[in-house]
């Protein structure tokens, strides 16, 4: 496994791209645009108004799970939130559907039987998934909000979360994706293979997703509270 | 994981000797020398046994009394069919590469690595029996009543099956089963999967 380095503000953005070119959906969720020329990871935070030590937060732990517990604590919880609402955001109005009109492009007319089958698998999921955000947009985000402007955070605390927060939405993909992997023949593999692809670098991210819920917004979000008591 | 052990029951030292000196280049196994009697080879209690193919009491006694693959040597003219019954067997001219081949092979196969692996997709006739049960959406009482279990042997099929093919939800036996012909999309076209 490659050894990534810490990124800094002084590094270039295209060095950090050349380092994971995974990291590019990362970017766009925080609002990031293309055109990056020479510029530094400061320099392109700055020109958009992002704050560069969460920038930095959540791609350095994206890329070699490091969290930078000194940096941690002038973070804001609500900062987070905004990037894992931008994330919501991604896979349900753009990844779902585009994996969604590629994997129905992928099916083989041969299989008319057990096609429809396995499109509904696949809505029954992203169905699952809008629930499992929905409750983070409804309750987390909010709550990270009120804890930070001192508003009203009596009706939830951060463990109602992490006792609920289910990761069994991703053995849904997962089993998705070995059916496919196991059991589907396809007299033309090139579209099913991309579909296949896509799904595996779309657990990976949602894996990561949750992670940044689990180690970085949750226990931020601890500290806040406990500093309230 | 313990070592594998490969008994070699060859009468010939320099047979004997050139063939312990390849099989020790492989790691994670021992190597030990046997006559063909049963209190020599229990002994020992080989994993793969190799042995001359024209020693026929020592073959039968490897069968009898341990669960050992045997690969055998061919130091003669083999007769017709005398190999028919083995997998492999290794010739006095095999280069030193393709002995050591033919000992992997024995030696995976022992180990139940490949054999796990093809075995693992398969359902015995039982399980297909829940998993159709499972498509068609009956709960385990019923499945339990219609192939006359209990319900905690449905359970238990349940269990295995997940494990073999690894699918853990009825949606997705139900795209297994219809992939793999187990059920036509006609005798289920009111679940609700569908």
């Amino acid at each position: 496994m490659r050894i990534i380095p810490l990124f800094t503000a002084a590094d270039s953005v295209v060095d950090l791209i050349n380092a994971d070119y995974d990291i590019l959906p990362v970017l766009s969720r925080f609002s990031l645009p293309l055109g990056f020329g020479g510029k530094s990871i400061g320099e392109l935070c700055a020109s958009s108004g992002i704050n560069v030590d969460v920038f930095l937060l959540v791609v350095n732990f994206l890329l070699s799970g490091e969290i930078d517990h000194k940096s941690l604590s002038g973070i804001s919880p609500v900062e987070i939130a905004v990037f894992l609402h931008n994330s919501h955001d991604y896979y349900l109005n753009y990844k779902f559907p585009h994996i969604r009109v590629n994997l129905m492009a992928a099916l083989d007319p041969a299989h008319s039987d057990v096609n429809p089958v396995i499109v509904k698998y696949f809505d029954d999921y992203i169905r699952q998934v809008e629930v499992h955000f929905r409750y983070e947009e409804n309750h987390l985000f909010p709550y990270a909000v009120a804890l930070v402007e001192d508003g009203d955070t009596r009706c939830y605390n951060v463990d109602l979360f992490s006792r609920q927060h289910d990761h069994d939405v991703e053995g849904k993909l997962n089993e998705l994706k070995n059916i496919i992997l196991r059991y589907y023949t396809t007299s033309v593999p090139y579209r099913m293979y991309d579909v296949l692809v896509d799904i595996y670098n779309c657990e990976y991210d949602l894996q990561k997703h949750a992670q940044i819920e689990d180690c970085i917004l949750v226990p931020l979000l601890k500290e806040l509270e406990s500093g309230k008591i | 994981m313990a070592d594998s052990v490969i008994a070699l029951i060859i009468r010939s030292p320099l047979i004997r000797r050139g063939f312990d000196s390849i099989a020790r280049s492989i790691g994670g196994v021992v190597v030990r020398c046997a006559d063909g009697t049963a209190a020599s080879i229990t002994s020992v209690n080989p994993d793969v046994v190799v042995v001359e193919a024209s020693d026929l009491r020592a073959i039968a006694v490897v069968r009898e009394y341990t669960k050992a693959r045997i690969l055998p040597i061919v130091t003669a003219i083999a007769a017709p069919g005398e190999l028919d019954d083995f997998e492999e067997a290794v010739s006095l001219y095999d280069s030193e590469y393709d002995v050591l081949k033919k000992l992997r092979r024995m030696l995976y196969r022992e180990a139940g690595t490949y054999g796990n692996v093809r075995k693992n997709d398969e359902l015995s006739p039982r399980e297909k029996d829940v998993v159709l049960g499972i498509v068609k959406g009956l709960s385990n009482k019923e499945i339990a009543t219609d192939i006359n279990v209990s319900v905690n042997t449905v359970m238990t099929h349940r269990r295995n099956i997940a494990s073999k093919l690894q699918i853990h939800s009825p949606a997705g036996l139900t795209i297994y089963a219809i992939t793999t012909g187990l059920v036509d999309i006609h005798e289920i076209k009111n679940s609700d999967y569908i």
